[in-house]
């Protein structure tokens, strides 16, 4: 299990390598909600990155301190390759299965 | 160099500041600022702080969580706890004993708590469940006298109409009017007698929850001769054929149809009624009494008070009701008024007139009695468990020595000893469970009531038990955890003989001090209460109770071709026509005086009409005079002026001497006048005093009188050695030839005076098992205390032997220290027990004294439980072989 990405670990994954630099949990939250037009909290966003980091499918580390948000540093996420990887198999795994569904018209 | 976070809301960051991990809490936190100060801009400060707060709240979950300080179980390690359990299971594995005395005494404590628990809750739950339940009372009457109360649970016929009329913040009020045993009539075939019966208006179906499943309530209730029955009635009544629509025949005069089915009424009510009945247009009874103010005759009345009106007020009301309608006479000294009874308490509340008519209430005092029988079960359970634990202690000294030198510390061990107790605890209450579970039918058996067993998987039990195993677990655990993980490993390795410990011996002795007071206690109560439960049960009464049989008679008229029909029967001595037997609750009661019935010191007597047989069946001692013959009523006869009239009575010894007529000669001729027809009646004889009520009330006046019209029970007294089911279908057989319409139902005396002390009975059967668990519990702890203390001396034993030491000298040895213990437990005990018990039996008119030999017995039972205990295993370390336990050193 532990080498499989959820659907909403995946939804977040794809967020982290869209907003590239400066990914921390308000930028991906941010994204998230643009893109997929739905609400989430913030505490999901933080757990689905600490969970994706203990599946290896990203690091992270803390980013410099600023005058923003009260002298907090922010932690910054990056993919790996091997979550990259996984990204991209598990988008090769649908275009095969779409390939293989007959176009149906309505 | 931060920008100012003024208006975050404080006490959210507060928490997340407490509650947060280290390593978490500048992301999160720097994260919500962040989001913060955009929302502050995007939606105002209102919705930002909302926003933040539910953020916060958000992140406590387990994620932020799992690696914080309290997460308890993150810091012991998984491996340590396994290893723990692991050890701790292979220990229980190897102390079969211990782990056996600890679970036996533990689990029977439990049980008999669990028991206790859901036997109080069953009685307070009672009608607990209707859904308005806390609103609804029963408007009980009140008759004063000289400060003299008398409650009963009816109300007179009129009082719920007025109510209806005159106090409109009452808008739900019901009548219910429970009836005893009723002859019911199907179809022209069955016949039999129907309990519960319940005479209902539609007003109390608002009031209690009667599940009403088919057909219309209200409608069948506000129409004459219409019925609701239960299912379990109707499927009795009719079998499995549809039952509305049906009719049957109710006392042999009423066609009724059934108009309703509603579900069977649950166990804890006091009205479990088996059908609801509307009235009878055509009773006389009800005609004759609709404006009768001062008659009360069984029918209760319900009401509903709305939010926020006081009892007190409704009562005062209500007091102005039966002023006008009652207190309407001045010289009357007796006064009526009207007490509001709350739902919840009419099941504990048996001053007013036994609770109920179907359902006697408890006495609020047996369940504080029985919650203090399971809390001294239970302490007991648990000092056994820390005197056995501590006991042990010194074998595991090792151990602990061990661990402390390969770096366990004190909480660690503590833990570990603290888990073992709990492991027991929670596998003594599975069993309890278990036990508990099982044993409700067998309780429901003793005690006769419909507990349902299921009420101990109900949330509210199972997390109250689940809450109280947490205390008791922690409190039996935590005194010997601390004392072992207390051990100095240098110390505790190095020696190799026991470990004392003078401390914790003395509290073990305390302890077992204490133990065998409470069941010392225990048991002088258990020896006082039985032998007067033997008393209720063997007392000379004053009359003969053996061989006799009451019947109710449905027609006085025909009292005398019954008579001659019994008569002929070879089997039958004698048979007498009476009101009442001299016991049972049948007789009446009236005033008496010596000039004028309205006097303040007016006094009760109870009447009994009963023909001239009366006295020789029941054997009735004479002790001067003549009993009352038939001719007598020649006297009262209405040809007579009213004031020539002198109906004669028999008396008993208790009225002269209230009346103060002197010796029982003396008292012959005197006259005085009765509350019945303001006769003057006559004394033409005098009787000793029997018991006519029950052993809890004292004797009271009486009289007897043969007059006819009344005679409605046939007193039958059957020859002594008869083959008894023969005989009663011989009586049977006369009665159908004169009843044909009539069930035939009859008591035998005994039984009948027997039931007045069921209920104490039953009680007193279920103390008898808990008293005797709570005297197993206390002699497993002793025996597990004197298994170590003899294997601790196994050497000693061993050199005494060698020098020259006899058994039984050894014996002595072994068993004299706990037997002075077992002393002083009973000296503490007998006191105690005697002035507990002493409160106990000033609850009973007839009660018996306190013997010398009840305590010397008590106490020669303990101590011979406790020897017989101990010796086990003092009489297998005396006769050990010496060289078995000398040789290994």
């Amino acid at each position: 299990m532990a080498d499989r990405l959820g659907n909403l670990e995946e939804m977040v994954l794809l967020m982290v390598v869209l907003v590239k630099e400066e990914a921390y949990g308000v930028l991906v939250r941010e994204a998230y909600m643009e893109q997929y037009k739905q609400e989430i909290s913030l505490s999901a966003i933080h757990t689905v990155l600490r969970r994706l980091e203990e599946k290896g499918f990203l690091v992270s580390e803390l980013g410099g301190a600023s005058a923003e948000r009260g002298g907090r540093r922010k932690r910054l996420y990056s993919v790996t390759a091997f979550g990259y990887k996984k990204l991209t198999e598990y988008q090769e795994e649908r275009n095969r299965i779409w390939s293989l569904i007959p176009k149906l018209k309505f | 160099m931060s920008q100012p976070l003024t208006d975050l809301p404080k006490w959210a960051n507060r928490f997340l500041e407490w509650y947060c991990p280290a390593d978490l809490l500048e992301e999160i936190q720097g994260d919500l600022y962040e989001s913060f100060e955009i929302n502050l801009a995007d939606q105002g400060p209102k919705r930002a702080k909302q926003l933040f707060a539910w953020e916060v709240l958000r992140f406590f979950n387990y994620s932020t969580l799992k690696n914080h300080k309290f997460w308890i179980l993150q810091q012991i390690h998984l491996a340590m706890i396994t290893k723990h359990l692991q050890f701790i299971f292979r220990r229980l594995k190897k102390q079969k004993l211990h782990t056996s005395l600890h679970l036996l005494g533990l689990s029977i404590g439990l049980t008999v708590c669990l028991l206790i628990g859901l036997f109080i809750f069953h009685e307070l739950s009672y009608d607990g469940y209707h859904s308005n339940a806390n609103q609804i009372y029963r408007v009980n009457q009140v008759w004063e006298e000289e400060a003299e109360i008398s409650l009963d649970y009816s109300a007179p016929y009129p009082l719920p109409i007025a109510i209806r009329e005159e106090l409109p913040d009452i808008h739900q009020v019901g009548v219910a009017y429970p009836q005893s045993e009723r002859v019911i009539e199907i179809e022209g075939e069955k016949r039999f007698k129907q309990d519960h019966i319940l005479m209902a208006d539609a007003g109390l179906l608002e009031i209690f929850d009667f599940k009403i499943i088919r057909g219309n309530g209200k409608e069948a209730l506000s129409t004459p001769n219409k019925a609701i029955l239960s299912q379990a009635t109707a499927k009795k009544f009719f079998g499995d054929a549809d039952p509305l629509g049906k009719t049957f025949l109710y006392q042999n005069k009423y066609t009724v149809e059934v108009a309703g089915i509603m579900k069977n009424p649950p166990s804890n009510t006091h009205l479990p009624a088996s059908m609801l009945l509307s009235y009878f247009p055509q009773s006389k009874f009800i005609l004759g009494n609709l404006e009768n103010w001062s008659l009360t005759f069984g029918a209760s009345t319900y009401i509903v008070l709305p939010e926020g009106v006081e009892p007190a007020a409704v009562e005062s009301s209500l007091r102005a009701m039966y002023d006008t309608h009652v207190n309407d006479e001045e010289e009357d000294p007796e006064v009526a008024y009207a007490k509001l009874q709350a739902l919840e308490n009419i099941h504990l509340e048996p001053t007013v007139d036994g609770g109920s008519k179907w359902v006697d209430a408890i006495n609020p005092v047996w369940l504080w009695f029985f919650s203090g029988i399971s809390l001294l079960v239970l302490i007991l359970a648990c000092i056994n468990f820390i005197n056995l634990s501590t006991a042990q202690a010194l074998t595991r000294a090792k151990e602990v020595g061990v661990r402390k030198a390969i770096g366990a510390n004190r909480t660690q061990l503590v833990t570990q000893f603290l888990s073992e107790a709990f492991i027991l605890i929670v596998a003594s209450s599975m069993i309890a469970y278990i036990l508990a579970y099982s044993s409700v039918p067998w309780i429901n058996d003793l005690l006769e009531k419909n507990i349902d067993a299921r009420l101990l998987l109900r949330p509210v039990i199972l997390f109250s038990f689940l809450g109280f195993l947490l205390i008791t677990g922690f409190l039996t655990g935590i005194y010997p955890a601390w004392l072992i993980s207390r051990f100095q490993p240098a110390e505790s390795i190095k020696s190799s003989s026991s470990y004392s410990d003078r401390q914790s011996n003395f509290l073990r002795k305390a302890l077992v001090v204490a133990q065998f007071s409470i069941s010392g206690a225990l048991l002088v109560a258990l020896l006082i209460m039985s032998q007067q439960m033997s008393l209720f049960h063997n007392k000379n009464l004053g009359f003969d109770k053996k061989n006799i049989i009451t019947i109710d008679m449905p027609d006085v008229e025909k009292n005398e071709v019954f008579q001659r029909g019994i008569q002929q029967l070879p089997q039958v001595e004698s048979i007498s026509f009476a009101l009442a037997a001299p016991a049972g609750d049948d007789s009446w009661t009236t005033n008496m005086h010596l000039t004028d019935l309205d006097a303040p010191d007016r006094q009760d007597v109870r009447v009994i009409w009963a023909d001239e047989q009366y006295d020789d069946l029941y054997g009735l001692e004479l002790l001067s005079g003549r009993f009352t013959t038939n001719q007598d009523t020649i006297y009262t006869s209405r040809s007579l002026p009213k004031e020539e009239r002198r109906p004669k009575v028999v008396v008993n010894e208790k009225l002269i001497k209230s009346m103060q007529f002197g010796s029982p000669e003396e008292a012959l001729g005197k006259r005085f006048v009765i509350g019945m027809n303001d006769w003057k009646v006559e004394i033409v004889g005098v009787m000793a005093d029997f018991n006519i009520s029950s052993l809890h009330e004292a004797i009271e006046p009486l009289l007897i009188s043969p007059f006819g019209n009344y005679q409605w029970q046939a007193n039958i007294k059957l020859k002594a050695g008869q083959d008894i089911p023969s005989t009663l279908a011989s009586i049977n057989s006369e009665w159908e030839d004169i009843f044909p319409k009539y069930v035939y139902g009859f008591n035998f005396l005994d039984e009948t005076i027997e039931r007045y002390y069921e209920g104490e009975g039953r009680l007193y059967g279920l103390f008898k098992i808990f008293a005797f668990l709570a005297l197993l519990i206390s002699c497993l702890g002793l025996w597990g205390l004197a298994t170590f203390a003899a294997v601790q001396r196994t050497k000693e034993i061993g050199i005494r032997k060698v020098l020259g030491a006899s058994l039984s000298q050894l014996i002595v040895l072994l068993s004299k220290d706990f037997i002075r213990l077992i002393g002083i437990s009973l000296v503490v005990a007998i006191p105690l027990a005697w002035y507990g018990m002493n409160k106990w039996l000033q609850n009973f008119a007839y009660s018996i004294d306190m013997k010398w030999w009840f305590f010397a017995l008590s106490a020669i039972i303990v101590l011979s439980i406790a020897l017989f205990t101990i010796s086990f295993q003092s009489i297998r370390t005396a006769r050990l072989n010496p060289i078995s336990s000398l040789r290994n050193e």
